[in-house]
């Protein structure tokens, strides 16, 4: 070429490049949903998992585990550390806040349990609080007036087609679910983890 | 458009990418032979076409070994290793592999022009462009190491945090669209296609051994890197194809190493370090100052 670029275009050139390339990437580092397939892993580095079509177990196992990539998700305020009721337990009872319920089909259902075994059976026969009242989108407030003490662990279902149940399929829930103590959809908190006193709490109802 | 967003295995990806690369190997057989057809009708047909052809697999097939087999494994696991110290979190997915896919198209820009202006870099990529002709098969005429450098240019994507399979992907998707390119068959293509993308057209120019046309159009993908930075040049006169000194041998062995044998014997017949040094990192023009400085470099005898 008879004119090449002098020392300075090159030097522009490079430096927008190196800007480019940055803003690019922490472009990208922002460019995700915050809805994964379940039981995804990445695989790179192990063998690839794939698909959906998981068995409830698998489901509940995979979802254990939660995403490699960590997003800046909502927040489920639960658990014993974020609430106010940590601060002292009053004897106002146990009010439940649930936020984001997506319509106003069917019903939410609240189940408290204060013992590991009926919370991981998610046993509403042996639960100490529940309650099924019709499902309003936005937030849907409770309040069990005899629960004064804790710890509870508390557990939150849509029922969009009154059938008592989360619905599934392929492993996938199509109603809605949360629990306390739970920050993402995958997590399934332990009793420990989703530990709540009497008190206000804010729990969140995740769909996938 | 959501699943743009849905989270991928960087596997799935590859796995896309391979897809495509053996389709297209494909396609593009089939098209050389149309491109063969085409040189009978215009009377241009000849052993050294066909030789000149089957040196151009044979020099695949040996950068092939050298880049994929040999240092393959150490490509992906310095990836991997340097990918650890990541400054951004991107997941992986097709919006972010697009995404890299571009930036890896802009490294390209860089790595190639490198490969043309300093003439260590030159003494391999030199084989690609020794053909005389200019047809499918040329794009696959590599030199033994043209699958090294890339390693080194992309590193910096591999530090933002693209995956490193994902930048593997963008690599080798920014090397297909550009195989399409070597054909004399498509002319021109409308103005705004022009003026974006990297076209058949483009492609000549950055071919060609006119004056004019040296050290031009370096893009892969997109032509718009080369406009930006002012090494863009429209096609209008003739190419001329091949080295501004040619080789003239279809001799797989001479085509293959003809670069290192240049390069080689201009640094060490040099006298003095600096002379020395200048030969090997200087552009391929260079000649020290005692004896005239730098020529200006045509294929046709300057007037």
């Amino acid at each position: 070429m008879s004119q090449h670029p002098s020392w300075t275009r090159t030097l522009y050139g490079l430096t927008f490049t190196v800007l480019f390339f940055t803003i690019s990437a922490w472009a990208a580092s922002h460019i995700a949903s915050t809805n994964k397939p379940i039981g995804f892993v990445d695989t790179s580095y192990e063998e690839v998992v794939s698909g959906y079509v998981l068995t409830e177990e698998e489901y509940l196992k995979a979802i254990r585990n939660g995403p490699l990539n960590s997003h800046d998700e909502e927040e489920a305020i639960g658990g014993s550390t974020l609430n106010e009721s940590s601060i002292s337990a009053s004897s106002g009872g146990l009010r439940v806040a649930v936020n984001g319920v997506r319509n106003n089909k069917g019903s939410i259902i609240v189940m408290v349990f204060d013992n590991v075994a009926a919370y991981e059976e998610y046993d509403y026969n042996r639960a100490v609080g529940f309650t099924q009242i019709d499902a309003k989108k936005g937030t849907v407030n409770v309040t069990f007036d005899n629960l004064n003490s804790g710890p509870y662990a508390i557990v939150i279902l849509h029922d969009e087609n009154q059938d008592s149940e989360l619905n599934m399929k392929n492993g996938i829930p199509q109603e809605g679910y949360g629990s306390s103590g739970a920050k993402t959809a995958y997590d399934e908190p332990s009793f420990e983890q989703a530990s709540v006193n009497s008190g206000k709490v804010i729990i969140k109802m995740f769909y996938l | 458009m959501d699943f743009l967003l849905e989270a991928q295995t960087a596997l799935n990806i590859s796995t896309w990418a391979d897809f495509f690369n053996d389709w297209f190997l494909v396609v593009f057989t089939v098209f050389l032979a149309f491109e063969f057809l085409r040189y009978i009708a215009i009377k241009k047909m000849s052993w050294n076409v066909i030789g000149d052809t089957i040196t151009n697999y044979i020099t695949l097939l040996a950068f092939y070994y050298i880049a994929i087999i040999t240092t393959g494994a150490f490509y992906i696991a310095s990836y991997f290793q340097i990918h650890e110290l990541a400054i951004f979190d991107i997941e992986t997915n097709w919006a972010t592999a697009i995404i890299c896919i571009i930036l890896a198209d802009l490294v390209y820009y860089w790595e190639h022009r490198f490969m043309h202006r300093v003439n260590l870099a030159w003494s391999t990529h030199t084989v690609h462009h020794s053909s005389p002709y200019f047809n499918l098969s040329v794009a696959y005429r590599f030199g033994p190491l043209d699958g090294i450098l890339p390693i080194f240019f992309h590193m910096p994507l591999i530090l933002l945090g693209f995956h490193p399979l994902v930048v593997i992907v963008a690599e080798v998707l920014v090397q297909l669209y550009q195989t399409g390119l070597h054909t004399e068959v498509i002319k021109k293509l409308p103005r705004p296609i022009e003026f974006v993308m990297n076209t058949p057209s483009h492609h000549r120019v950055h071919h060609g051994s006119n004056a004019k046309y040296l050290d031009t159009n370096y893009g892969g993908i997109f032509i718009i890197w080369d406009r930006l930075f002012g090494t863009c040049v429209e096609e209008d006169e003739q190419v001329v194809y091949g080295l501004v000194e040619p080789i003239n041998s279809v001799n797989p062995i001479i085509v293959f190493f003809h670069g290192f044998y240049r390069v080689g014997r201009k640094v060490i017949r040099a006298n003095g370090f600096k002379n020395k040094l200048g030969y090997l990192f200087g552009p391929p023009e260079f000649e020290p100052q005692d004896v005239g400085g730098v020529k200006p470099r045509s294929s046709q005898a300057l007037e």
